[in-house]
């Protein structure tokens, strides 16, 4: 399906920030804040799957919590089809979270062990005050079906189950209320590699079938430019690049970026690349650098780097990156 | 070539309600000096546990040695005592583990840690333990090795506490390091240093390299030689450049067809159907018949045995009954 990029977004997150306070020393007080999520704006069309890539720590799942409204925002704004999500009531957010789902990483943790599959999965329309039972029933076996989960899973506990049949009823779960945009925060990274195929694939055809949006979320690039139309990569609660999937693997622009991509290895040992080694560890969050959040690693930092904030501007088209080289 | 470890038709056993499983069936494979080794495969293949019973460390019970033998330099190792395994353990081979923050002891200081090695084997004093420490530590690339050496494993990043994991591996210079999954917990760019050390320090010291890992990419970055196996089984063992240029199992073909690659755009990936068989209900036959696009009558009937191709070994009937009608 085409994405029109020129209509108004389904998701529109501007400005936001997310900050955790931190607590310390003998009277527990206030020390500063983790900046988890560090003046971010980002717009997601219809129909596309926007990847977030990252390192641990750059505020990725931060965002997709803050965007579901699961931790607190500290400023900013996001819209969905238009409401600010930020300001809602809860009963509001309620009807705006059928059209807005989520899937974790973990199907082990995010799912209770003591419901059946059938009533996870049943459980989102009670919430939604889908009353008559028979209907709950026919529509939560429909979702089996979409995700190809056996109907007499119905009774069992996830506990009987694999890590990749465990997300296919995170995947179900997410499906029953016919979402419009699901969040995926990195769906397929605690599963193995026979498995996560079938994942992608099954996610894939989801989108043709309902015409749904994605935000993926992953630390595995490989996986990101399989399923994106773009990609966003971030570093330290901030954008470092924004560029179509294509652009972005192909010809990155940001030093960080190139360095990212250098580090992933290629199942193919005849594949000789040239590798860019980054000095140093991320910076930690509580008190970010000065200047460009990446000067400290970057092997091309000039002195305004350390001192003035690159914006993210677009240096291509449709090509944004937030570095002073360009 | 020298072989600095031979496993024997090795079996380890774990007792799971009365019932016995066979987490590692029958494996055999030589480790050469000087060979990065890799063992691959998905959860549940016996990758790990292959590699804990060289060091005798699968916890028993609920494990148990239920057959085979190890051998490091001509000795059982699964037949010593503790007392003398501790010769072994640390001084000739050392081990990474995936995990660092479970794996170092939260309560002592990092160059304490360090130091009980290079006190116990070299029989260093303590003083002169921790200066090495330090210039350990300095070989792994922390910065400000000495504040490290003085701070505890929880004041330390994921990245730095499996730099100590190896300065404390290597503190010894250990003729075989066994690296369990060391960078599975790291983020990429970390991952890449801490390749480059692995790689860097056998080459300078000649140490051979046993790698565990369930990424293909790593594979092909290190390995010299690839162990493929799947449900306490070796399916495939090769070269690692003909593995990746000619994979011959199906099972390995289906590993490598199936991962989205970052250098090249595919429109729907390869899978291998269904999962991995649970202990209980493991298939007759080749076990990963049930999965196999190719899987013939016999498959199902008669388990495969790894045959020898000359520079390669496979455990598949398909392969053989082509290898007959080539000939």
């Amino acid at each position: 399906m085409e994405t029109n990029y020129n209509g108004n977004p389904l998701l529109e997150v501007e400005q936001l920030k997310t900050y955790f306070p931190v607590y310390g020393g003998l009277m527990s007080r206030l020390q500063g804040y983790v900046h988890a999520v560090d003046d971010v704006s980002l717009k997601v069309y219809k129909g596309e799957t926007v990847g977030l890539v990252g390192e641990s720590g750059c505020g990725k799942s931060s965002l997709a919590k803050t965007i579901m409204r699961i931790v607190p925002a500290t400023s900013g704004s996001v819209h969905f089809e238009g409401k600010d999500i930020l300001a809602l009531k809860q009963s509001e957010l309620r009807s705006v979270r059928a059209d807005l789902q989520i899937i974790f990483q973990d199907p082990y943790s995010s799912l209770d062990p003591r419901m059946t599959i059938g009533s996870i999965v049943e459980e989102p329309l009670i919430i939604n005050k889908v009353r008559d039972k028979e209907e709950r029933k026919k529509r939560v076996l429909q979702t089996f079906d979409v995700v190809n989960l056996p109907k007499s899973y119905y009774d069992r506990y996830p506990h009987e189950f694999s890590g990749g049949q465990r997300q296919r009823v995170s995947i179900a779960r997410a499906l029953v209320m016919k979402p419009k945009l699901i969040l995926c925060d990195e769906p397929v990274s605690a599963l193995d590699v026979s498995i996560q195929s079938q994942i992608l694939n099954l996610l894939k055809n989801l989108q043709q079938e309902f015409d749904l949006t994605f935000v993926f979320i992953s630390h595995a690039l490989n996986v990101v430019r399989h399923i994106s139309d773009r990609v966003c990569v971030m570093y330290l609660g901030k954008i470092m690049e924004l560029a179509p999937s294509e652009n972005l693997f192909d010809s990155a622009y940001h030093p960080y970026t190139k360095a990212l991509l250098s580090a992933i290895p290629i199942p193919d040992p005849t594949v000789k690349r040239e590798r860019i080694f980054l000095k140093g560890d991320i910076p930690s969050p509580k008190d970010p650098p000065a200047g460009c959040r990446f000067c400290g690693r970057c092997a091309y930092a000039k002195e305004i780097c350390s001192k003035v904030e690159p914006p993210l501007s677009e240096v291509s088209p449709g090509h944004f990156a937030a570095c002073h080289l360009f | 070539m020298e072989k600095i470890l031979e496993v024997k038709d090795l079996k380890v056993a774990f007792k799971n309600d009365d019932k016995e499983n066979m987490a590692v069936d029958g494996v055999s494979f030589d480790v050469y000096k000087g060979d990065t080794l890799c063992i691959v495969g998905e959860s549940g293949s016996g990758k790990s546990v292959t590699s804990l019973s060289a060091m005798q460390l699968v916890a028993s019970p609920p494990g148990r040695y239920a057959g085979g033998e190890i051998l490091f330099e001509g000795k059982n190792v699964l037949k010593l005592t503790s007392y003398e395994m501790g010769h072994i353990r640390g001084k000739e081979i050392a081990m990474i583990f995936q995990e660092p923050m479970t794996a170092l002891n939260p309560v002592h200081k990092i160059g304490a840690q360090i130091s009980e090695a290079l006190c116990i084997h070299k029989g260093m004093s303590k003083k002169e333990a921790w200066k090495r420490s330090i210039e350990m530590l300095k070989m792994v690339g922390v910065p400000d090795a000495q504040r490290c050496a003085s701070s505890y494993p929880h004041q330390l990043s994921g990245g730095m506490r499996q730099r100590v994991m190896i300065a404390m591996a290597f503190s010894c210079d250990p003729k075989l390091l066994i690296a369990d999954e060391p960078t599975t917990a790291l983020d990429v760019t970390i991952q890449a240093q801490i390749l480059d050390i692995i790689r860097r320090y056998k080459e300078e010291h000649g140490m051979t390299v046993m790698f565990i890992t369930h990424d293909l990419g790593v594979v092909a970055e290190i390995a010299t030689r690839v162990i493929v196996m799947y449900t306490g089984k070796i399916v495939e063992e090769a070269v690692c450049s003909e593995l990746f240029a000619n994979p011959l199992h199906p099972y390995t073909k289906g590993l490598l067809s199936c991962i989205p690659r970052i250098d090249q755009r595919q429109s729907e990936l390869d899978i291998i159907k269904g999962q991995v068989p649970s202990s209980e209900n493991m298939p007759n036959g080749c076990r990963f018949n049930p999965r196999c696009p190719y899987c013939m009558d016999i498959c199902r009937q008669k388990a495969p045995e790894l045959v020898d191709l000359g520079n390669r070994k496979v455990a598949c009937h398909l392969v053989n009954m082509e290898k007959e009608v080539g000939k």
